[in-house]
């Protein structure tokens, strides 16, 4: 590698940590973005905690979200105590055990579904506003197609049809998201990227269509597709609890596994009672939703500066 | 116009048949089958099991019973229930019809105008206690756990308030000797509601917005919604179906309001954004220079455009709409399309479920094309054929 | 808000508010005073009030509850809450079974019914032996088999040939073959009669017609009644209404019950009594059970889940909710302090199952299900575990159903502890040449064990992974709670096991279709008469969508299960499936774990029924809910 080129390499850098540094501050005194980076930070310490609990602290005979049954409580499901601060459910089981090792499958569940959505709709997004011409039209006919399938509607006919587990659902969300509305953000900002003279200029000096893809346009769409990524977070949530709340979905637990139980078990009948059945699953749904989405505003200032506060 | 219509149809069609298709593989391949379902009675010979089988044609090769499919909804046919031999599909979708959309007409409409009011005037005071508390309602319900909040409407205003009626569409001790059917009240319903929104828009956009005069205007305002209220109560009246098109609308409050509180925060924040990108626009600043009142700036200037994408978002929203149906229709004992739907992909009912589907997609395509040509029609650099441009009046 | 925002709500708050109360004057309903109504929460829909439909393929719970039971009759039934085979139209039991030369020269058995008379169709016409004779002709003729559901079980086809009138007050009905219990008592005799001048042009027109079958099940039907009540309303997706029968003769007969078992039917306005020769009744009857309506009208709603029917009960609006799976565990305390709510508990009668794969290893070792029988320990999983929300039952008949169910049969590791059990368990194993690893070490004295590992089949080689499919507990977490035990159990016996929860197409498809299974948890749903246990085990049901899922082949089983079907008297037949249900309980081809309790709930104060200790429940054995029996409080 030739000197000079390290030295760009490095003062590009420098260049990118200062916007870093820049965009940090805006997203920072956007007081909703770090409000939800604080919210999932507490989450993920509960995740992170369970194996720990589990491991060195709690019995798994009695805690295991699963399996584990406490035996020395009488009745269940057994209101808050110091041995189940959230009480057990109606099987015998401790919630907030169920809680923090749902907390660990919600995370993989947003995540792996938000990279796989973001990682199609920036390729695709990108790729078309490029290429244009038949691509383009072939991708975008998709999209208003991909966007118009009733997702939970399709989610819940194909959770009846076929052994869905996490995985599966994080996968069809990805796909169904990536291919329909962010492919079509993307784009139509990529539109704006590849007609800049350094694309063009790149495009001159002969780099190949997926170079000068990767290397100029991509890394300009990058803030977007991650505001996107949150967003998406908070659909993939909703839609397992939604799909779990109706027995559809073959988890071990879950969030909205949890609220199931209760109802199916008769005991949402009257909110005064038995609160520990729903509340805490119910606002762990809402506040990581809400964490993830509060996040996204937050990096939307930052990409979108037309946003800012006059 | 003509051809950008055409092309809009022919996009609907292909879009069409690519949904009916994949909806027809992801059916077929799955496992077991609906003489399974007769398993549940273990005195029922597997003989009769295959007679159930092949008078249901699920011997047929995949290819004819594909093909078969396709030209029958092609031709308005959805095929037979399994579950409800020999019961047409469409006659139980169109049992459900009018129910499904009369309360997602309105819980669409009311969450609609909800957010856009509410998201142009919290735009519009950005940074005050208003727009964090507004925004902190709407995000907490947008994200809210949705069966959640239903069940909670019900327990709290229904069961231990009593203010609105438990569950249901239909009060039985009204409609006992009632002389039609819940569904012609629904489709009367559909009616006045379609008319009165027709009514008021035209109404407001060329009576109301032409009178001068804050006063005045207001009067106008007042006078419109007025003589469309008393119009559909003088209608009702004299149909002698009043009592029971109000026993529906009462059944109706609880399941609108728990739809409403769901997806108002979606186009509200949507509308926020989107006047915030618009404030900033030259013909804004320019009114605004100009010395115009606030008020006629935000609503005729900055509002107006800032609709446009709000609109977009509105129809694109609407499959997920559609998706929330199941759940409300489940737990406010609302028997729709969304329920079917639910119901006939557990029992396995593959012709019901399709046909609810594939339903469900044409009333999505069909309202995605028409919110195209309505954009058309609002956005200045769309619109067909000329005419003045809506931003400078 | 500004001021100007906060006037234009207010106005339209107003405006709403005028023509709400314009709509509220004219809200006076036709009044319905006087009228008595007795209001049952259904937890789905019927689909239709066409009774061919009805039985054939739109079979459901909802269906029958609405229309076929508070409508039809046959000509005989069996009366709860003992479940005594009573005569409906019949105005006795079934003269003998003869054999007779047919007008084709040909052998046939026989047997003659004699009816009632004064019984009357809703439009006031008599219920005659022409009626009774066309019903079941009429069926053969559009074949049983075609019209799908309950109908083969109503006519058996292979063996009753037709019926034949007997001037107007018999019938004769003549069977290629003896027909056994099974096929005449608890078949043909059972089967619903229709009206022919209801159903006449209906059958006519779909004979004339490409698909018969298909037309007649599509036919939009006003049902006949000669129950106790008749159709009046469908209001679909909201309710459906009938109101009590206009000729009901029947109306405040009485059925008596003695402490002996015999049964007395008292019809005071149609003049008709009937009690049975032996034994004859005796002393004072246990129950007497007077027949109404004594409500106008029964109003079903429909409810898509089990809050909203449980908040109406609360609140008042219904009487009754009839769930087949009754009231899930938390209500019960709920509806226990709601004022004017009474709760009853009954067994279900079914059973969820642990089957084995017997065309496997080692499952084709008796030695082996057995040992597995005395490991699990269903009292600890329904006392601590899963605390009444579960039954235990091990036999495969429920002692509820007290007139079949043998209560003599060995039950593995009855009452002992749970290292008794393993001791016991790996005494059998060990007897049939297994061996382990290392072998569980038990301590009776101190009544505790050391698990074993690696279990090795009679020849040495170790027990290949097992695989336990039950399903998720979204679908039902009692049956997972307890695969998850099964699991451990099989774990302390060195067994190398794991349960896999699967959905419960998955599991059906892998079990009946294609035997592709080491052991999984199902359950079934059981009549009355035990006539299953030979559809579950007899060896002609163990090929592919078989209901002998374990592939149990056993000629002495076959032989006794067959002769179940043929005998004719109800004592013999009773003999037979005891010894089945010996077999059953040393084979093991399946382990029987628990039943559900059914819970229900009803308005104390406002109805009363004459018994709630019954088999299934109060919604249970075609009473759904109990319309005709059912009399207001106080």
């Amino acid at each position: 590698m030739q000197p000079w080129s390290r030295q760009l390499r490095r003062s590009r850098w420098q260049l990118r940590r200062r916007a870093l540094a820049e965009s940090w501050e805006i997203f920072r005194r956007s007081r909703v973005g770090p409000l939800g980076l604080g919210l999932i930070a507490g989450f993920g310490v509960l995740a992170l905690l369970h194996p720990v609990l589990m491991g060195w602290v709690w019995d798994p005979a009695v805690y295991d979200p699963v399996t584990g049954y406490d035996v020395t409580v009488a009745v269940h499901p057994a209101p808050p105590s110091w041995r189940h601060p959230l009480g057990t459910d109606p099987l015998g089981r401790d919630v907030l055990s169920q809680l923090m090792y749902g907390t660990r499958e919600e995370f993989a569940l947003g995540v792996l579904s938000a990279v796989i959505s973001v990682t199609i709709g920036t390729t695709v997004g990108t790729a078309a506003a490029y290429f244009g011409g038949r691509v383009d039209t072939f991708f975008m006919r998709l999209a208003d197609l991909v966007m118009l399938f009733p997702a939970i509607a399709l989610l819940l006919l194909l959770s009846a049809v076929y052994e869905i587990g996490l995985v599966q659902l994080a996968v069809l969300i990805g796909l169904l998201s990536g291919f329909g509305g962010i492919t079509i953000v993307i784009k139509s900002h990529a539109l704006s990227v590849v007609v800049r003279p350094y694309v063009e200029a790149a495009r001159l000096v002969g780099g190949s269509p997926w170079w000068v893809l990767r290397h100029h346009v991509i890394p300009n769409v990058m803030p977007l597709s991650f505001l996107y990524m949150m967003f998406n977070v908070t659909g993939a949530i909703l839609s397992e609890a939604t799909l779990s709340f109706f027995g559809l979905l073959n988890v071990r637990t879950s969030w909205g596994l949890i609220i199931h139980t209760a109802e199916a078990g008769g005991y949402l009948l009257a909110f005064d009672q038995y609160w520990w059945l729903w509340l805490p699953p119910g606002l762990a749904v809402t506040l990581l939703c809400a964490a993830f989405y509060l996040v996204g505003r937050g990096l939307d200032e930052v990409v979108n500066p037309r946003l800012r506060k006059r | 116009m003509w051809s950008f219509l055409a092309r809009r149809l022919a996009q609907a069609a292909l879009t069409l048949w690519v949904f009916i298709t994949v909806t027809f593989i992801i059916l077929q391949l799955m496992p077991g089958d609906v003489t399974q379902m007769y398993l549940a009675d273990p005195r029922i010979p597997p003989e009769v099991r295959e007679a159930m089988g092949r008078q249901l044609g699920l011997d047929q090769p995949l290819g004819v019973q594909y093909l078969r499919y396709l030209g029958n909804v092609l031709t308005g046919h959805l095929g037979v229930s399994f579950s409800q031999y020999p019961t047409p599909v469409w006659s139980l979708i169109a049992e459900r019809l009018p129910r499904t959309v009369t309360l997602f007409f309105t819980a669409t409409v009311v969450s609609f105008y909800l957010g856009f009011v509410l998201g142009r005037h919290i735009a519009w005071r950005r940074g005050s206690w208003l727009d964090a508390m507004a925004t902190g309602v709407g995000v907490t319900f947008w994200t809210a756990f949705y069966p959640l909040v239903a069940l909670m409407l019900v327990w709290a205003l229904a069961f231990r308030a009593g203010w609105l009626p438990l569950n249901q569409f239909v009060d039985p001790a009204v409609w006992r000797q009632a002389p039609v059917d819940a569904n012609r009240v629904f489709r009367f319903l559909l009616i006045n509601l379609a008319a009165a929104i027709v009514v008021l828009a035209a109404g407001l956009r060329l009576g109301v917005a032409k009178v001068e005069g804050p006063t005045a205007r207001w009067a106008t305002q007042v006078a419109l919604w007025g003589s469309v209220l008393a119009a559909s109560a003088a209608w009702w009246s004299q149909s002698g179906l009043a009592v029971y098109a109000w026993d529906i609308v009462r059944h109706m409050v609880l399941p609108v309001l728990a739809l409403s509180l769901v997806s108002f925060g979606g186009a509200m924040l949507l509308m926020r954004d989107a006047m915030l990108e618009t404030v900033r626009e030259d013909y804004v600043v320019a009114a605004r220079a100009r010395g115009l009142p606030e008020r006629i700036v935000r609503d005729r200037y900055a509002a107006r455009n800032a609709l446009l994408p709000v609109m977009t978002s509105l129809t694109l929203s609407i499959g997920g709409v559609a998706s929330g149906g199941i759940v409300t229709e489940t737990l406010f004992s609302w028997p729709g399309i969304g329920q079917l739907l639910l119901a006939s992909a557990v029992a396995q009912d593959y012709p019901l479920a399709i046909g609810a589907f594939t339903f469900t997609g044409i009333f999505l395509i069909g309202a995605h094309a028409v919110a195209d040509v309505l954009h058309a029609v609002l956005d200045p650099r769309l619109r067909i054929r000329g005419g003045e441009i809506a931003a400078l009046e | 808000m500004p001021r100007r925002a906060v006037a234009k709500m207010g106005s339209l708050a107003v405006a709403g508010a005028v023509v709400a109360a314009a709509l509220m004057g004219p809200l006076a309903v036709p009044s319905l005073a006087g009228q008595s109504t007795y209001t049952v929460a259904l937890l789905g829909e019927p689909t239709t009030t066409n009774v061919f439909a009805q039985l054939g393929p739109q079979a459901s719970v909802w269906n029958f509850a609405v229309v076929l039971y508070p409508m039809y009759g046959a000509l005989y039934g069996l009366a709860a809450p003992r479940w005594d085979l009573v005569p409906g139209l019949a105005a006795d039991l079934p003269g003998p079974l003869r054999q007779e030369r047919g007008p084709d020269g040909a052998t046939y058995w026989t047997g003659v019914v004699r009816l009632r008379q004064g019984l009357r169709w809703q439009d006031g016409t008599p219920v005659t032996a022409d009626d009774v004779a066309w019903t079941y002709n009429t069926i053969l003729q559009l074949d049983p088999v075609r019209l799908g559901g309950n109908w083969p079980d109503q006519v058996h086809p292979d063996y009753l040939v037709r019926v034949e009138k007997l001037g107007d007050d018999a019938v004769k009905f003549w069977f290629r073959r003896r027909p056994g219990i099974a096929v005449w008592q608890f078949g043909v005799l059972q089967a619903v009669i229709l009206q022919r001048r209801t159903w006449e042009p209906v059958v006519r027109r779909a004979l004339a017609s490409e698909d018969p079958v298909q037309a007649l099940l599509a036919a939009e039907v006003v049902p006949e009644s000669l129950g106790g009540w008749v159709y009046q309303r469908w209001e679909r997706g909201a309710f459906f209404e009938n109101r009590a029968h206009p000729y009901n003769e029947d109306r405040g007969s009485r059925t008596e019950l003695y402490p002996n078992g015999a049964v007395r039917v008292v019809s005071p306005r149609s003049g008709y009594t009937w009690q049975t020769r032996d034994p004859a009744p005796q002393g004072e009857p246990e129950l007497v059970i007077e027949s109404g309506p004594f409500f106008d009208t029964t109003l079903y709603r429909f409810y898509q889940n089990q809050n909203a029917a449980v908040l109406a009960l609360i609140r008042g609006q219904v009487d009754f909710i009839l769930n087949p799976s009754g009231l899930q565990r938390g209500f019960q305390e709920q509806l226990a302090r709601a004022a004017g709510v009474s709760l009853v508990s009954n067994p279900a009668n079914g059973f969820r199952y642990l089957a084995f794969n017997l065309r496997r290893p080692p499952f084709h070792i008796k030695a082996f299900r057995q040992a597995v029988a005395t490991v699990i320990d269903r009292e600890f999983v329904a006392g601590t575990v899963l605390q009444g929300t579960i039954e235990p039952l091990a036999t495969f008949v429920p002692p509820g159903n007290a007139y079949w169910h043998n209560p003599d049969v060995k039950l593995w590791g009855q009452g002992m502890s749970r290292a008794q059990r393993v001791a016991e368990a790996v005494r059998l194993l060990k007897e049939a040449g297994f061996s382990w690893e290392r072998e569980p070490q038990v301590d009776l004295a101190s009544d505790s064990f050391q698990p074993g590992e690696g279990l090795r089949m009679p020849g040495g080689e170790p027990v290949r992974p097992l695989e336990l499919l039950a399903p998720s507990p979204g679908y039902d977490p009692l049956r997972a709670t307890f695969a998850l035990w099964v699991e451990r159990w099989l774990r302390d016996l060195g067994v190398p096991v794991r349960t896999r929860l699967a959905d419960f197409n998955t599991i059906v498809n892998r079990t009946t279709q294609q035997h592709d299974f080491d052991m999984y948890i199902l359950g079934w749903g059981l009549t009355l008469f035990p006539d299953y246990l030979r559809s579950f085990f007899h060896s002609s049901n163990a090929g592919p969508g078989g209901f002998n899922t374990p592939g149990y082949r056993n000629p002495d089983f076959d032989r006794l299960a067959d002769r179940l079907l043929e005998v004719t008297e109800l004592d013999e037949a009773r003999a037979i499936a005891f010894q089945l249900q010996a077999i059953l309980a040393e084979e093991l081809p399946y382990v029987v774990l628990f039943t559900t309790p059914i819970l229900e709930a009803y308005r104390s104060d406002r109805v009363r029924y004459p018994f709630t200790e019954v088999l299934d429940g109060i919604q249970g054995g075609g009473m759904a809910g109990m319309p005709s029996l059912v009399k207001a409080a106080r």
